[in-house]
Order: C-alpha cells, then structure tokens, then sequence
C-alpha cells in the first residue's frame, strides 16, 4: 500500500509519463497491424481463426500486444482515478484494483493466445 | 435598475462553445476508457478461441450480428482517434504543433485521419469477407 500511494504524480510522476509514452511508441505499429489482419482474415470460423492466432509470428505478436495494452491502460486508469478521486485511500485502493484487474486481462488473454499456439485442446 | 456590465463574463460551461483542442481533450480520456472495454472484450474472444468451437460461435455470432457490427465499427473509430490523438501527443511532446493555429488545425486533422483510417478498414474488411 505504501508503495502504490507513494506512485502518485507527486512521487513517481516522471517514470509514469515515460512509461505512458513509450508503450504508446510500442502500440502503435503493433496495432496497426492487428487492425489491419483482423480486417483481411478471410473468415471468422474457429479453424481460420486459430491457425491464424497459432502462427508464431501471430502468437507472439498479439501476446505482445496484449501485455502492452494491459500496461498502457493500467498507466492511462491511474491517472483518471488521480484526477478525480480526492480520497486518498480510495484512490489507491482504485489504482491497486485497476493493476489487479489490468495484469488479470494479460494474463488470461496470453494464456489463450498460448494454449491456441501449443495446439492444446 | 441593473446597468449592463462591461466586464467579460467567464466563460460557463454550459453555453460555451467548447474550443476543438477541449474537445479533443476530453475525447482522449474517453476514448481510451471505451478501449479498456474493447480490450476486455478482445480478452473474452481469445478465452472463447481457445475453449474451442462451440464458445468461439458465441463471439462469431455477435460479431456478425448488426449491434455487434455497429459496436465493431465505432470501436474501430474510437481506437482510430485515439491513436491519431495520441501521436499528436507524441508531436506535441516533442516541441511541434503548440501555434493556436496549428493546435486547431492538427485538431481537425486528427477527427479527419480517424475517420479516413476506419472507412479504410472498413473497405478492406468488406472486400476481405
């Protein structure tokens, strides 16, 4: 707990905002080209689907993906719960939700993408 | 009785023509909420692929469906406008655009580049499918 209150833009405001910045660096190619294959992929029945998605490249791709997003929008949550939730304790029982919630969204979604590329069943 | 006053008024809410660069502003932070909604969904259609084909026809079913098309398509624009708005952040943080008229004008570019970037998409994916 401490440490989560301590995170705040007054303590570690500047590492936050590189963060911020750089994962968006990191998304943006990354998205691009999952709009873009989610767009062309020739249909949308489970088969096409997870051999699209078991791919290597695909897999590691969208794992990536994935992580990042998680992370971008943990970083994105905690700075709306900064600016407008006064309650000190509120805001970072908040903010400690958001990355419970943010690292759960990973971890299930890079557990599917995982156990579609591993042809597991 | 009252004489009309010559101060400016400050500006209030709700009958003032919020500037485009506001606009945007508040957009960025509801956009990027709408996405969290879009990454959670995104997350319950990799669980669903990886359960196999019978929770994959769920997913298949609404997002073939006209709300689930509808909901597909806005969330492409909102994912669009965050991104543009996101890299005239990244402009932004590197020292350019901060003119009044280049902060308007990169301001429309941004809806215009959004809307280009989804109708795109859209095409493509129509053509795909």
């Amino acid at each position: 707990m401490s440490r989560i209150r301590s995170s705040g833009t007054a303590g570690r405001g500047a590492p936050h905002w590189w963060m911020q910045r750089l994962s968006a660096l990191v998304l943006a190619p990354v998205v691009l080209w999952l709009v873009l294959s989610l767009a062309t992929i020739a249909t949308l029945d489970h088969a096409t689907v997870t051999t699209w998605i078991a791919s290597p490249t695909n897999a590691m791709l969208l794992a990536a993906l994935v992580l990042v997003v998680c992370f971008h929008m943990a970083l994105g949550l905690q700075v709306i719960i900064e600016d407008y939730v006064h309650v000190p304790r509120a805001a970072a029982m908040g903010i400690l939700a958001v990355r419970a919630g943010s690292g759960l969204v990973a971890v299930v979604s890079i557990g599917a993408v995982l156990k579609i590329a591993m042809g597991a069943d | 009785m009252s004489t009309p006053s010559k101060r400016p008024l400050s500006p209030h809410l709700q009958i003032y023509r919020l500037p485009i660069t506001a606009v945007l502003s508040i957009s960025h932070r509801f956009s990027g909420v709408a996405l969290v909604v879009g990454m959670m969904f995104l997350a319950w259609a990799l669980v669903a692929a990886a359960m196999g084909p019978t929770s994959w026809a769920t997913v298949r079913a609404l997002v073939v469906s006209w709300p689930g098309v509808v909901l597909l398509f806005v969330w492409t624009w909102v994912l669009f406008f965050h991104f543009c708005n996101g890299v005239r952040h990244l402009l932004w943080d590197l020292g350019y655009g901060f003119s009044l008229e280049n902060a308007g004008n990169y301001g429309w570019s941004v809806i215009a580049a959004s809307v280009a970037l989804t109708v795109v998409t859209w095409v493509l994916a129509a053509g795909g499918a």
